[in-house]
């Protein structure tokens, strides 16, 4: 345990290391600095997995009953899908913005002590699966977020008329916005997916279904705003500067729903 | 030997000639065989393109290559030399080795950074090399310039910004729209400007273009250079309600487009985004139409920043490149030196591997009892003597071949391991070596003298220790 916190806390200082170096990328390109910035984040995403490792070894299932367990996975996802997207699909200055929002996760989750909460009545499978849809779902609006803010980022420019290197490779508008749209459409289903196999597993341990608690209303209203938001998407399509600010509070929706309402509830504890 | 080019450009000849010289793909193999019939060209490369022709070659003797090759152009073009000569330009070494590499990465092209131009530059090389007019020189060096084009197009972006106003709007248009087809554009106006404007936008992709204009022929007119539609005056807020993006550049003085009339439009088309480019002088739009929700309104000075802003990205993307090529040409220099001094190893290594062979013969015929174990012991052993003697000088002799990028050390070693020119000779592949560092030199010279000369030269070159040297081919 003493060697996956000094495994963190080295991952924390490559992570901001390597999230400077990508602002200064951002700002004046250099490929030099791009590269090391990468390299750190190797090191980040190794040090994230052999944790994740660790952890799956020594409680002997999957790493998904702590609080803390879920958000590293959660940020883990995040660098992986940046890495990824940014290898193949070169949308340029993702890994910038991603990344300073997984930054964030891990400092969270490395330094706030809210996580140490192991959850009670592990019911094998069903339970892996709801946490794991649900920490999909929210890797999925984490990058409508993402881009989301990339749109605005690049909204911004382009009404303030600043002609800048961060203007220049920022991708978009409408594929900013698109990007955005297929995250939540990703997101979507496996939210309700893993609310499904909460309410199975709730009415597996406990007998009934678990309608009344504050985490299962919150994370409901929280589907139906991302519901809301395909509709009108999908009715009045791309481009409307408003939806993305909707889509903004959506992603705050799922901050308050996963730190806040959790200790208000019975059976979500910190979550 | 010398690497040369010998050709012309558009920055250097006007169509009519560059067209008359241009050497067309059917004719291309017969050119280089008669290259290769000839013995003042060694090795040869043609690059043919609309805006260029320029032949790349290795000759023996630089006055008789130029001579030949611009004798060749003027033929093409049924010109007397004379005639052609200003619109050539004729680079020896370093600044053919680096001219290509500009061309290949773009930075010699009209539009810099174009990436066309590669593929022309690596089929010239291609047909070159399979025709048999290339050699070692030629292929290395095509090599390492198609290598410097590729990365300038992989790890720069230069040619990926506009720098003409019309084309900046083009530009703003894809940082909105994304991919411009199926967009539609209203072209308010058809003037010069809108008519380039459109062009630009029909070659972005847009298929559906409207021209509206006061009169209504003219807007016929230009509508059907570019397959669009021409709108009437009276129509025009129906059309603004449809479009995408509008260019306005009518020769108006007041404003053609109100806040009212946009702001209605804006209403009609459900808030989608609305880019107005106006490039007229007087503006036509009024300037308080930015104020409204997903529009994006620009004028004339806002294009000529965007201009501004690529024009200085563009050089300093060219800097990275040019930054490339000094590299390449760096590289391709020590390339050079190593093959010089490869044969000398060769050569020196063999002497070595003889005098132990000799050795081993003789301790066979003194120690006739020996078992074949024990010779192999031996032999391992002595070989170990040689090899260990030789490590050092032949590794000081590839550094200070590289470092000095010169041949005359390699006299000077030569000489040292008692090593001939036929020697030297006998290990060197290529043909391009010593053919004329050796020869040119009388022989019968003594060692002391030979250390004397070029102690000499060391003195006359003081640039030899303060910058990077290159290869004397590329001097």
């Amino acid at each position: 345990m003493l060697s996956s916190r000094l495994v963190i806390d080295i991952s924390v200082l490559c992570y901001a290391a390597s999230l400077v170096l990508l602002f200064v990328d951002a700002i004046q390109p250099r490929r030099a600095v791009n590269r090391t910035a990468l390299v750190l984040l190797f090191l980040v995403f190794v040090a994230e997995t052999f944790v994740l490792l660790h952890r799956l070894q020594t409680s002997g299932a999957v790493p998904v009953y702590t609080s803390f367990d879920v958000m590293l996975l959660l940020s883990w996802l995040i660098l992986l899908v940046a890495v990824v997207v940014n290898t193949f699909f070169r949308i340029d200055l993702v890994l910038f913005f991603a990344n300073a929002l997984g930054f964030a996760i891990v400092v969270f989750d490395a330094f706030a002590h809210v996580g140490r909460v192991v959850y009670t009545a592990r019911q094998g499978d069903v339970l892996v699966l709801h946490i794991t849809c649900a920490i999909l779902s929210y890797a999925a609006f984490s990058f409508a977020f993402v881009f989301s803010i990339m749109y605005l980022v690049q909204d911004k420019f382009l009404r303030e008329k600043r002609w800048n290197r961060m203007y220049l490779r920022l991708p978009s508008l409408e594929r900013l916005d698109t990007y955005a749209f297929r995250s939540i459409l990703v997101g979507f289903p496996f939210l309700l997916i893993a609310m499904i196999l909460g309410a199975i597993w709730g009415k597996l341990t406990l007998g009934r279904f678990l309608f009344m608690d504050p985490k299962p209303l919150a994370t409901t209203l929280l589907w139906m705003m991302y519901g809301v938001y395909l509709i009108l998407r999908l009715r009045s399509g791309w481009g409307t500067s408003k939806l993305i600010w909707y889509n903004v509070i959506c992603f705050t929706g799922v901050i308050v729903n996963f730190v806040v309402i959790g200790s208000f509830s019975l059976f979500h504890h910190t979550l | 030997m010398h690497i040369m080019v010998v050709g012309l450009n558009h920055k250097t000849a006007p169509v009519e000639l560059r067209e008359r010289v241009s050497i067309s793909d059917v004719e291309l193999d017969d050119i280089l065989n008669q290259f290769r019939q000839t013995r003042t060209v060694l090795e040869i490369v043609v690059l043919s393109t609309c805006n260029r022709t320029e032949l790349y070659a290795v000759v023996n003797s630089s006055r008789a290559g130029e001579d030949f090759l611009v004798r060749f152009l003027s033929d093409r073009c049924h010109t007397a030399p004379d005639g052609l000569k200003p619109h050539l330009y004729v680079k020896y070494g370093h600044s053919a080795v680096t001219h290509l590499m500009k061309v290949a990465s773009g930075l010699d092209s009209m539009v810099i950074g174009e990436t066309q131009i590669l593929g022309q530059v690596r089929n010239a090389f291609l047909t070159a090399s399979d025709a048999g007019a290339t050699g070692a020189l030629l292929n290395q060096l095509f090599r390492k310039a198609i290598h410097v084009g590729k990365r300038a197009q992989t790890e720069t972006t230069i040619g990926q910004s506009a720098v003409s106003v019309s084309y900046a709007a083009v530009q703003l248009a894809k940082k909105v729209f994304g991919d411009l087809r199926g967009h539609r554009v209203l072209v308010v106006g058809a003037g010069k400007m809108s008519r380039l404007t459109a062009q630009h936008l029909s070659s972005a992709g847009i298929e559906q273009i409207y021209i509206a204009n006061r009169t209504y022929e003219k807007a016929e007119d230009l509508a059907e250079e570019f397959g669009g539609v021409a709108i009437s005056w009276d129509n025009l807020s129906d059309a603004l309600a449809e479009a995408d993006i509008v260019i306005s550049s009518t020769g108006s003085k007041g404003y053609v487009l109100s806040e009212a009339v946009v702001s209605e439009a804006v209403k009609r088309r459900h808030h989608k985004p609305f880019m107005l480019i106006d490039i007229a002088v007087p503006r036509d739009i009024e300037p308080s139409v930015s104020g409204l929700r997903n529009v994006y309104l620009y004028d004339i000075d806002d294009l000529e920043g965007v201009v501004a802003a690529n024009l200085a990205e563009r050089q300093r993307q060219a800097e990275v490149v040019e930054r490339m090529i000094a590299t390449a040409l760096q590289e391709y220099s020590e390339w050079l030196s190593e093959q010089e001094v490869v044969p000398l190893i060769a050569a020196v290594r063999a002497k070595g591997t003889a005098i132990q062979s000799s050795v081993m013969e003789s301790l066979k015929r003194k120690l006739p009892d020996l078992t074949e174990r024990e010779l192999e012991l031996i032999h391992k052993h002595t070989m170990s003597i040689v090899n260990q003697l030789l490590r050092d000088p032949v590794q000081n002799m590839k550094e200070l071949a590289i470092a000095s990028g010169g041949t005359e050390h390699v006299r000077v070693f030569a000489q040292l391991f008692g090593l001939t020119d036929e020697d030297l000779r006998k290990h060197s592949k290529e043909s391009w070596l010593f053919a004329g560092a050796l020869e040119n030199e009388g022989e019968a010279k003594g060692f002391t003298d030979l250390v004397k000369q070029w102690r000499n030269q060391l003195l006359r070159e003081p640039s030899a220790q303060s910058k990077v040297t290159l290869h004397p081919v590329l001097r």
